[in-house]
């Protein structure tokens, strides 16, 4: 008989544009490939995504107040509007009898603070499973102090974050983990069985009309190098590009730029406009420009026109999407050793600088542009191709058949 | 076979009226180059031109007619009397650089001013303001051995930049720009808002993409480098020369006002915040509040940026009147009367490039107190006397201390006469051609 699986999350999946939504459409995907019947419903505050499916429940203005005041703990007032918001937890309750599955895909802790309430309520038979995304009551912890949160709210916050991993850890049938350190503390925490999906992507996809559109663009603005930056607007992206590229863009060629994909253009427009009387805000885009949120075949383009992927990555638990992007497309990367997390076979790669401080990290950037370009072995080929979803989903989907 | 070296020109070529600190500069080393006939170079002039985005070959000798044959005081004076130029003169200050060139904003000004005057007028006025008309534009061919030299304003406008740089990428010529001061980036307060974004980006490129830069101070290099160091800039080689300080009169030297009474004190420079005439202002307050003779004190310099507090102050302070007053068109004839005449200068000013003002009074002679902010110091080290540019009663003291002791202004004078080397701009000529 086919297996019911329930997927629940704080984020939508339509039109998915940050790592953590591609990740969550990826996995309900696989699913879908391996013949599980999937019904996935989101618990979101409606003011972070414009894109959502008729089965997602939003919050909507009631919640504004209370997320602009803490705007990076949306996640956390989402899983606990499951329990004390009646609208939503008769909604939530109704999807879930009505679809009665075998098994409750959790995505992130969040999800649990309201959802446990419901499901003692109701007296549940489900399995659970805890698709974890990072350790998260640390990297909230670092991007809190970040905000300059006052450190009362931030320990009581980061406190109950921590108790509803451990808590949803040991209560879940299977717990799985994106890397391998985070699969170790999910073991620490009590998990039962454990399972390791490292991040993984689509494979890269452009057109023609894609390719000559760009190509003809970079060249009207004499841009022959071009060096990508591809990530969403997610504070350990643009911490990571600010610490290790930073804002003083001078060592890049004139004829160069960089190009920042994703959300995370966004997040630089709004922070770096160069009407500021600042000598970092009136030159950056001088050397950089933004695509902002652009369709897979724009993108697959831009990458395909580009000299180099950068990961600038300091900080964040999980894996990188943006890594397993940057070593299937086949380009000079330059990166963090962390941004090589769970991908640390891509070390002996060829045409890869590694760099941890800014200085070395700008020097790397310049010496690959002028680097010439070596071809892959067959076998690194071959390897590269492995960090794509199917392939990176295969264990976690023959652990969930076995549930 | 001589180098070819290109001398961009296009200021002087836009520029009409009286010539600021950069056309001096501009105009003073191109003329030591066209003048040189056993140069080592091929010098060649040229000039952007936005409607076609491109160099184009220019000449040097209509400007060095125009210029020589006004005798520059005369005729500047008339124009600046005429109504016309009250009127541009009045908004120019207020007319961001970009706004100047863009051909909407100068049709509404040519309209504005149709409005008020007559078709004669009219006809002065769209002269004036338009660009000139070259009668056949050759555009240039640059070429990889080729030397181009930019000293004026390209941060008037970023595409002269921007060109220039695409340019140097095709064929790789070397790229010598000049660099004053990176005043607007390092002190915003001091500008106008409006120009620090284009300055600040074509300082950006010149430093990001010369082969060699020359400034006109070691503040300045100090300034290019703590730049390029907050950008990550890789800078050029750098070379510090010095600027020209002798002025060349045509015409007797002329008195720029009745008012003038010796022994008088002259200030020169635009007026504007970073000129710091506000300090003047109150010192002769305080002075005059502890019921102390000064000198007659005589500000000379055009309205620039936000000028209008501190001119309306000393335009209308009636206890002040005749004891401190500003002059704003007064061209290179009356200022070397003002220096040959005026018993000392005081040079109050917040932060410099180089200080040019000091520099020629010098040259002329004269004794000087000044800021001793930034680059200043640099030009006659202990040959004159300083005062911090935020202090009020130091300013006062030291104007008090030469106005009440002429055997001491005397001997400074001396010291100045026998110590003070003078640079012709034929020098400054010398010292580019062997960096270059």
């Amino acid at each position: 008989m086919t297996k019911k699986i329930f997927v629940i999350s704080t984020f939508p999946i339509k039109n998915a544009q940050h790592g953590g939504q591609k990740r969550l459409k990826a996995i309900v995907d696989s699913y879908n490939a391996n013949g599980f019947h999937v019904r996935h419903v989101a618990v979101f505050y409606k003011g972070y995504y414009s894109d959502y499916s008729e089965s997602d429940i939003p919050l909507g203005s009631r919640y504004d107040p209370i997320v602009s005041q803490s705007p990076y703990t949306s996640d956390i007032v989402s899983g606990e509007a499951i329990n004390l918001d009646l609208v939503v937890k008769k909604k939530l309750t109704k999807e879930l009898l009505d679809f009665d599955p075998d098994i409750i895909d959790i995505h992130q802790p969040f999800i649990y603070l309201g959802l446990k309430s419901i499901l003692n309520e109701i007296g549940h038979h489900y399995k659970l499973i805890y698709n974890s995304y990072n350790i998260e009551a640390p990297m909230k912890e670092s991007i809190l102090k970040g905000a300059n949160l006052p450190i009362k709210d931030i320990t009581i916050c980061i406190e109950k974050i921590k108790n509803v991993e451990m808590d949803l850890t040991k209560n879940s049938d299977l717990s799985v983990g994106c890397t391998k350190q985070d699969v170790a503390v999910l073991k620490s925490y009590g998990a039962k069985t454990t399972v390791l999906a490292v991040n993984g992507i689509n494979p890269i996809k452009t057109s023609k009309k894609e390719l000559d559109y760009w190509k003809k663009k970079l060249v009207s603005r004499n841009i022959y190098r071009l060096i990508m930056f591809i990530g969403s607007a997610h504070p350990p992206n643009w911490t990571g590009f600010y610490n290790m590229v930073g804002k003083g863009l001078g060592f890049i060629p004139y004829d160069t730029r960089i190009c920042l994909a994703g959300s995370i253009g966004d997040y630089f427009k709004n922070d770096i406009k160069d009407d500021n009387r600042s000598i970092y805000d009136a030159t950056f885009w001088r050397r950089a420009f933004t695509v902002g949120r652009i369709n897979d075949e724009g993108l697959g383009a831009l990458i395909k026109l580009s000299d180099i992927i950068i990961l600038p990555i300091t900080e964040g638990g999980g894996s990188n999407l943006k890594t397993a992007e940057a070593i299937l497309a086949n380009k000079k990367v330059v990166t963090t050793q962390y941004g090589l997390r769970s991908f640390e076979w891509y070390n002996t790669f060829p045409n890869l600088w590694i760099a941890n401080d800014s200085e070395n990290f700008r020097r790397s950037i310049n010496d690959a542009l002028v680097a010439p370009f070596r071809q892959r072995t067959d076998q690194e080929n071959h390897k590269a191709a492995s960090v794509t979803w199917e392939h990176s989903l295969k264990e976690l989907i023959n652990a969930v058949k076995n549930l | 076979m001589s180098k070819i070296i290109y001398i961009d020109l296009t200021d002087l070529e836009q520029w009409h009226g009286i010539h600021g600190g950069t056309q001096r500069v501009v105009y003073g080393v191109a003329k030591e180059f066209f003048s040189d006939k056993d140069s080592n170079f091929d010098v060649r002039f040229m000039s952007y031109n936005e409607k076609r985005n491109s160099f184009f070959e220019s000449s040097f000798e209509p400007i060095i007619k125009r210029v020589e044959e006004a005798g520059r005081v005369t005729d500047d004076i008339k124009v600046a009397e005429s109504f016309e130029q009250k009127i541009k003169n009045a908004l120019s200050p207020y007319i961001p650089p970009n706004i100047k060139q863009n051909k909407q904003a100068k049709f509404l000004l040519s309209k504005i001013l149709v409005t008020t005057k007559s078709i004669k007028h009219k006809t002065s006025i769209l002269k004036t303001i338009s660009l000139h008309k070259q009668p056949k534009l050759i555009p240039i061919d640059f070429e990889k051995d080729d030397i181009v030299l930019v000293m004026g304003k390209p941060w008037d406008n970023i595409k002269i930049q921007d060109k220039l740089i695409e340019e140097h990428y095709k064929k790789k010529f070397k790229l010598v720009q000049l660099v004053y001061d990176l005043v607007i980036p390092f002190n915003p307060q001091l500008h106008h808002p409006s120009i620090f974004k284009q300055y600040t980006q074509n300082m950006f490129e010149a430093v990001s993409n010369s082969d060699l830069l020359l400034a006109i101070s070691e503040n300045t290099r100090n300034d290019i480098l703590k730049f390029a160091n907050l950008l990550a800039i890789q800078p050029p080689e750098i070379r510090v020369i010095r600027l020209g300080d002798n002025i060349k009169t045509k015409n007797d030297p002329q008195c720029p006002d009745t008012r003038i009474i010796q022994p008088f004190v002259a200030s020169i420079g635009t007026i504007e915040i970073r000129k710091n005439y506000t300090e003047l202002y109150y010192a002769y307050k305080l002075g005059l509040e502890k019921g102390l003779d000064l000198p007659q004190l005589v500000i000379i310099g055009s309205k620039g940026w936000l000028s209008d507090d501190i001119q309306y102050l000393i335009d209308n302070d009636p206890v002040l009147k005749d004891k401190l007053f500003i002059l704003n068109n007064v061209g290179d004839n009356s200022l070397a009367w003002v220096y040959k005449n005026c018993s000392f200068a005081i040079y109050p000013s917040m932060y410099e490039g180089w200080g040019l003002p000091v520099a020629e009074i010098l040259a002329n002679g004269k004794f000087c107190i000044a800021s001793h902010s930034s680059s200043i110091p640099e030009i006659a080290g202990d040959l004159i006397e300083y005062f911090s540019p935020y202090d009020t009663n130091q300013c006062l003291s030291l104007i008090l201390k030469y106005y009440n002791n002429t055997s001491l202004l005397r001997k400074k004078e001396t010291d100045i006469i026998q110590k003070y080397k003078i640079t012709s701009w034929h020098d400054t000529y010398k010292a580019i051609s062997s960096v270059i």
